[in-house]
């Protein structure tokens, strides 16, 4: 299977450890993060991540463990 | 949660502590209370001093273990026994560390958790400091969440947050990690922590219709039925499904008991070493109705193979799980009890049930090996059998356990707790202990190995201590029994480190720990032998010396179809 490269937009919520917690998931999953912009979230306390991954499996693979995450309050998968 | 608003100036912070100021540790303890837990597994040291302090005072029983692993595993077997969040502590560094088996273990197999592990002063963290590690970081992959708690006025909150986190949804574990200087904080006491109801989740109404499309459409329909029944409380109704559609079923190693070993649509156990019926009917199935299972790989063999003409039905609460292994051609994802009861029945697949009975009854296992000495598959059946209702029966990791799986017989899944994902061996007797503290009036035997009972023996120490009746049977062919098994399959049989011709004198060790052992080697006294040990008051251990070279049939071998399964066709010794 070929690798194919996704971007990811997630809404978590600004708490300690946050970043390794979404990055740790991403690697453990099968994903290598190529890309990673992190800014200061629109709603308070939080974090706007978008994230640009490698990976031979299915994106929505990843989308939906990441939304499993308790500090993710939200995932969007652009192409 | 966290401390994550440093505006926010906390009774603590200010200095505004009143003369009932309690301690973090104080704080803990009464959330552990409020959450009902009435047992904690663990084992003191210096950064959880002040927890232990506390629980001088606190109105819930602390079982000392001799190993933190045997805490972690105590309280995998207690949530499992009752489906009520299990709980351990233990100080930081190698406290934490000993207990990540077990925190590992709950995590693969979705079994509520709350791990509480002291943690360094927070102006050391970071530092090196004496027994410092980062916990937080470690656990990460093993938890469905965790807390590392900054401030003494967060630890109500965190406490019913990790309560609701282990048992909501998929069942997991959960850490929170206590800096000392945390725990020995004082503070004015806190109101109440907010607890979210518990909420159902329903399954989208047009895939329940298209569901039951899927349902009217087959004719070859095989329920696969896992470790997410038990769990997730839906028992009675997977049994009413299955009834009322009338529907050939399989169950993993999680999944046994959701219906009586005994039910007329079992088909057995499917995968590596499932029953030959079980497997065929899969691999013949035109859907294949997956229940709280989630397409592990000791399930479904090489994967592009398994099942190859089913479309697939897949019921779970984790939507995570949905297309992780196999696509599903339905998903219906959220609480299965409401799922189940939604499904119709019954099916026009007289013909079919009939083919899968058939060959399930053509395949029974015989039990009638030639010669004197222990046949293990024998042993397990007639234990089974002796056990009263309502035992639980715990095993470790090895041929024991796929024998125990095989020629068990179970009523409720929580009458057969096994190290499903993670297949730790050491499991069974911490486990066991969890199990019997949790359910005081039931039996509670495990079944171990020669080798995996080394793993955790120091906690034959807990079982005298609490004076706890676990019954120990120890099957012992010296060896590492499954290892030798596949490396004389499948590694030419060239044989590494699997001898253990010189263990030690089980039944002595026993002694050593004032545990009254038995030993059986002949097949005629096995009734007498049985009888006697199950009969005994408090603890016990029964020896068992079985032939070394007995192997456990059938076999899927690896990367193969399970259509390619060796043994288990008529007339086959079990």
């Amino acid at each position: 299977m070929a690798t194919s490269r996704s971007e990811l937009h997630l809404v978590v919520r600004r708490v300690e450890s946050v970043l390794v917690r979404v990055l740790g998931l991403v690697v453990r999953r099968g994903f290598e993060p190529v890309g990673v912009v992190v800014v200061e979230g629109s709603g308070p306390g939080t974090f706007d991540v978008a994230l640009t991954v490698e990976s031979v499996r299915p994106v929505e693979l990843l989308s939906r463990q990441l939304a499993n995450l308790y500090d993710v309050h939200q995932v969007e998968v652009r192409r | 949660m966290q401390s994550q608003n440093p505006s926010h100036v906390t009774p603590a912070a200010a200095g505004l502590v009143e003369a009932d100021a309690v301690t973090g540790a104080r704080l803990l303890v009464d959330a552990l209370h409020a959450e009902r837990v009435d047992v904690v597994f663990g084992y003191p040291g210096g950064a959880i001093m002040p927890v232990y302090d506390a629980l001088i005072d606190a109105p819930l029983r602390h079982v000392l273990v001799r190993h933190e692993q045997g805490a972690a595993l105590a309280a995998n077997g207690y949530a499992r026994a009752t489906g009520r969040v299990g709980v351990c502590l233990a100080t930081s560094g190698p406290g934490a560390a000993n207990l990540l088996t077990g925190i590992a273990d709950a995590f693969l197999d979705s079994v509520p958790v709350v791990a509480i592990t002291g943690q360094v002063p927070s102006p050391l963290l970071g530092t090196d400091a004496f027994q410092e590690m980062d916990v937080l970081g470690v656990f990460l992959p093993v938890v469905k969440h965790s807390f590392l708690v900054r401030s003494v006025d967060d630890l109500p909150q965190v406490v019913a947050d990790a309560f609701h986190i282990a048992r909501e949804g998929r069942p997991g574990p959960v850490l929170i990690d206590l800096p000392k200087d945390v725990a020995q904080a004082r503070t004015a006491p806190r109101p109440q922590p907010r607890r979210p109801p518990r909420v159902t989740r329903r399954c989208e109404a047009q895939n329940l219709d298209a569901a039951r499309t899927l349902l009217r459409e087959s004719g070859r329909p095989v329920v696969y039925g896992g470790g997410g029944i038990g769990l997730g409380g839906a028992v009675g109704a997977f049994r009413g499904f299955v009834h009322r559609a009338g529907l050939p079923t399989v169950l993993t190693l999680k999944g046994l008991g959701a219906l009586d070993s005994r039910d007329p649509l079992l088909l057995g156990m499917l995968g590596m070493h499932g029953s030959r019926a079980a497997n065929l009917a899969v691999q013949d199935c035109d859907l294949l109705i997956a229940v709280g299972a989630r397409f592990d790989d000791r399930v479904t063999g090489k994967l592009d193979t398994f099942a190859p003409g089913a479309r697939v039905l897949h019921l779970d609460i984790d939507p995570a799980e949905m297309g992780k292994r196999r696509k599903a051609d339905v998903a219906l994802v959220g609480d299965l009890a409401p799922a189940l009861r939604a499904l119709d029945g019954p099916l026009a697949i007289d013909d079919w049930r009939a083919t899968c009975l058939a060959a399930r009854d053509a395949t029974q296992p015989r039990y009638d090996a030639p010669g004197d000495d222990v046949y293990a598959p024998a042993l397990l059946r007639r234990l089974c059998q002796l056990l009263p209702p309502g035992a639980v029966v715990t095993c470790d990791v090895g041929q024991h356990q796929m024998w125990v799986a095989q020629h068990g017989l179970f009523s409720r899944p929580e009458h057969h707790l096994s190290s499903g994902g993670l297949g730790t061996m050491g499991f069974g007797l911490p486990a066991a202990i969890g199990a019997q503290l949790a359910r005081p009036a039931a039996t509670v035997v495990t079944v171990t190995g020669d080798g995996s009972f080394l793993m955790n023996v120091q906690e034959l120490a807990t079982l005298a201590r609490y004076d706890l009746p676990v019954k120990i049977l120890v099957l012992d062919n010296q060896a590492l029994g499954m290892v030798r098994q596949w490396q004389t399959l499948f590694f030419a049989d060239r044989l590494s480190e699997v001898d253990l011709s010189d263990n030690p004198d089980f039944g002595a060790v026993a002694r050593a720990f004032r545990v009254p052992a038995f030993a059986l080697d002949r097949r005629d006294r096995q009734d007498e032998v049985l009888r006697a040990w199950l009969a005994t008051p408090g603890p016990a251990l029964l020896h068992v010396r079985i032939d070394p070279r007995a192997n456990v049939w059938p076999l899927v071998p690896p990367n193969a179809s399970n259509r390619d399964m060796v043994g288990g066709v008529d007339g086959d010794l079990a």
